[in-house]
């Protein structure tokens, strides 16, 4: 039995690149929230 | 000068293991999965398989009394005796098995930088004397109660009532080289399951080096690589057990080799905590789905994964039955006739609704505190695996989605915690390194530049977690700190312990009252009870000649029965975040008094 490759052949296609772009910055912006809110609590002590 | 000699004793010995492991593994995997071109993917099964199957012989030695130095000695002896032929076939083959990276794009050179970052942080942090909670609870107090008593001796807290594969391997680490050396076993494992998501990212045709970093670089990760955790152990086994389950999709002939792969993998992920018995049940569906509908086959598929998961998990479940009446003790207690049991008692989550089943992946990120500090997931994962899987357009993908899905579903009407999640965390890395691939391709520069702050901001919750870690050992692993300094300070009660280390005869059987149940550092015989403190005569019938009682301050007067040994108090430290000092405790270490002596004039 031959070994079994290990890449796919075909390339990746980015769907619904304006939808890409915006779950990306809300992803984004959920993860600068407790950042931003532990910067403004330092500054506040 | 000797302290760097023992330093580099221990780096040496988990270094050792982990050569004995992989080549041992690498000897136990077929021939055709030997030369498979995925590497990181034969690098990740031959440590997987190697520690696995030492793991398994261990658990034989612990049921037939055998789990002591002498014979944990003789394992690693006849490990190195077996590995050496396939040691020597590995090196050959190196070029093969060894991931070369040829990348010269920035990006991922950054990634590199940042993942080696994290690695050398937390092999240095992990170098300290293992003080994370649960660890010094079950994950390393059972080993080391079993190999004192040379059998799986069942133990006064219900967490070790989990399956314990990755402990037995923390039991050897133990007798080679101390309690780093087991907390660096877990580290090890943890390089195996970042190969795995690299494995992932290369066979769904991402970005390999992306993916090993969106999963590795993490405040998460970092956590669990320093704390001797059995987390990165599951996610080890869980994603080979997927990876496997679901090979079939590019081996249409000859597929019995991929999906035993498969079963013995989700085996010893449910041999390594109940959740991963969901790891057999998603792993064996996942096969399943992709081959259908062709469903004679995938009802093979399906039994032989299940069939291997329930064996090689087995002997847990059964001591259970042996010591509860329950297999999966002291979960669903009461369908076994038994009383219901806390497991965890700590509400985790926001709420169970649909609205909060939607928004908890964002909940995670933007205030994941009651996730169990859900934020150090980092971003990159849950914002590229969704578009990874919309890009690749595969089956395979989708089926991944829906096992990862499930997951999620199981997770947060379950217990939510940020780390239980790890066991599909490296498959969701390998999808968002696919997601990143799609960006670069096909997206618009805003887009680009989006993902490069969600890696930044994922790897530097990474790099700034190991720093931390850094900071906090630095002193004990550089030496300019004494064990017992270091762990006053960061293991909760451990004053208390040196206490009953100093103070009792070595055959004394002490009886812990209140808060003492981390009991790692405790070197006597030590039975938690509990809050309440039982009358002296009670305990002594028990055969108990100690008690230690811990508890807020001040404590009640001595009772009859009784005379004190030593008496103190001492502050729980927490983080700085929660004010330096967590509450103030005191402990009362007694002598249970004959009853002559101990009853009232």
């Amino acid at each position: 039995m031959p070994p079994p490759r290990a890449e796919p052949p075909e390339e990746v296609v980015l769907p619904r690149p304006r939808l890409a772009l915006a779950w990306l910055v809300v992803v984004l912006i959920a993860a600068l929230v407790p950042i931003a809110r532990s910067i403004l609590s330092r500054l506040a002590r | 000068m000797r302290h760097l000699l023992s330093l580099l004793t221990q780096v040496a010995t988990v270094v050792g293991l982990g050569t004995i492991w992989t080549a041992g593994g690498f000897g136990l995997l077929p021939r055709e999965v030997r030369r498979h071109a995925n590497r990181f993917l034969v690098g990740a099964s031959a440590l997987a398989l190697g520690a696995g199957a030492n793991a398994v012989v261990l658990t034989i030695l612990a049921i037939v009394h055998l789990f002591r130095p002498g014979a944990i000695w003789a394992t690693v002896a006849m490990g190195l005796a077996i590995c050496t032929p396939c040691l020597a076939r590995a090196w050959s083959a190196r070029r093969r098995l060894l991931p070369i990276v040829r990348s010269v794009d920035p990006l991922d050179r950054l990634g590199i930088l940042a993942l080696g970052l994290v690695l050398a942080a937390t092999l240095f942090a992990t170098l300290a004397p293992p003080a994370s909670m649960d660890a010094i609870i079950y994950h390393l107090r059972a080993p080391s109660v079993f190999v004192r008593t040379g059998t799986w001796t069942r133990l006064d807290v219900v967490q070790s009532f989990q399956p314990m594969y990755v402990e037995m391997l923390f039991g050897e680490g133990l007798v080679l080289g101390g309690g780093s050396v087991a907390a660096l076993v877990h580290w090890l494992l943890g390089l195996g399951a970042i190969a795995t998501a690299a494995a992932w990212g290369r066979r769904l045709g991402g970005n390999a080096i992306l993916a090993a970093v969106i999963f590795g670089a993490t405040g998460l990760y970092v956590w669990e690589s320093t704390s001797a955790f059995i987390d990165l152990g599951l996610a080890l086994f869980a994603s080979l057990a997927f990876f496997w389950g679901t090979q079939a999709e590019t081996q249409k002939e000859g597929d019995g080799q991929a999906v035993v792969l498969a079963g013995v993998f989700a085996g010893l992920a449910a041999g390594s905590k109940f959740t991963g018995l969901m790891v057999g049940l998603l792993a064996g569906l996942a096969a399943v789905a992709v081959v259908w509908p062709d469903w004679r086959r995938g009802l093979r598929r399906l039994v032989v994964i299940g069939g291997l998961t329930i064996v090689i998990a087995s002997p847990w479940y059964v001591r259970n039955v042996l010591l509860t009446g329950n297999p999966i003790y002291p979960l669903a207690n009461r369908l076994f006739g038994g009383p219901w049991v806390a497991f965890s008692t700590y509400p985790y989550g926001y709420g169970r609704d649909l609205v909060h089943l939607l928004s908890s992946p964002l909940d995670l990120l933007a205030r994941g505190e009651v996730f169990d500090q859900g934020w150090s997931l980092g971003p990159a994962v849950l914002a590229l695996a969704p578009i990874g899987i919309l890009a690749r357009r595969s089956r395979l993908a989708l089926v991944l989605g829906a096992s990862i899905g499930a997951w999620w579903l199981i997770w947060f009407f379950s217990s939510p915690q940020a780390r239980l999640l790890l066991p599909v965390l490296p498959m969701a890395a390998g999808l968002a390194g696919v997601g990143a691939q799609a960006i670069k391709v096909g997206g618009s520069k805003s887009a680009r530049l989006v993902v490069g702050m969600l890696l930044a901001v994922t790897a530097g919750g990474g790099v700034a977690m190991g720093a931390l870690a850094v900071k906090t050992n630095a002193r004990v692993v550089g030496g300019l700190e004494t064990k017992d300094e270091y762990l006053e300070r960061n293991s909760w009660h451990y004053l208390a312990y040196e206490k009953i280390n100093q103070l009792l005869p070595t055959d004394a059987k002490v009886a812990s009252i209140g808060l003492g149940h981390n009991l790692f550092y405790a070197n006597r015989e030590v039975r938690f009870l509990g809050d309440v403190e039982p009358p002296a005569s009670q305990l002594r019938g028990a055969g108990f000649t100690h008690e230690i009682w811990i508890g807020d301050c001040p404590l009640a007067a001595l009772d009859v029965g009784r005379r004190s040994l030593a008496e103190g108090t001492y502050p729980l430290r927490a983080s700085k975040l929660l004010g330096g000092v967590f509450s103030r405790e005191c402990y009362r270490l007694s002598e249970l008094l004959p009853a002559e002596l101990g009853s009232p004039p």
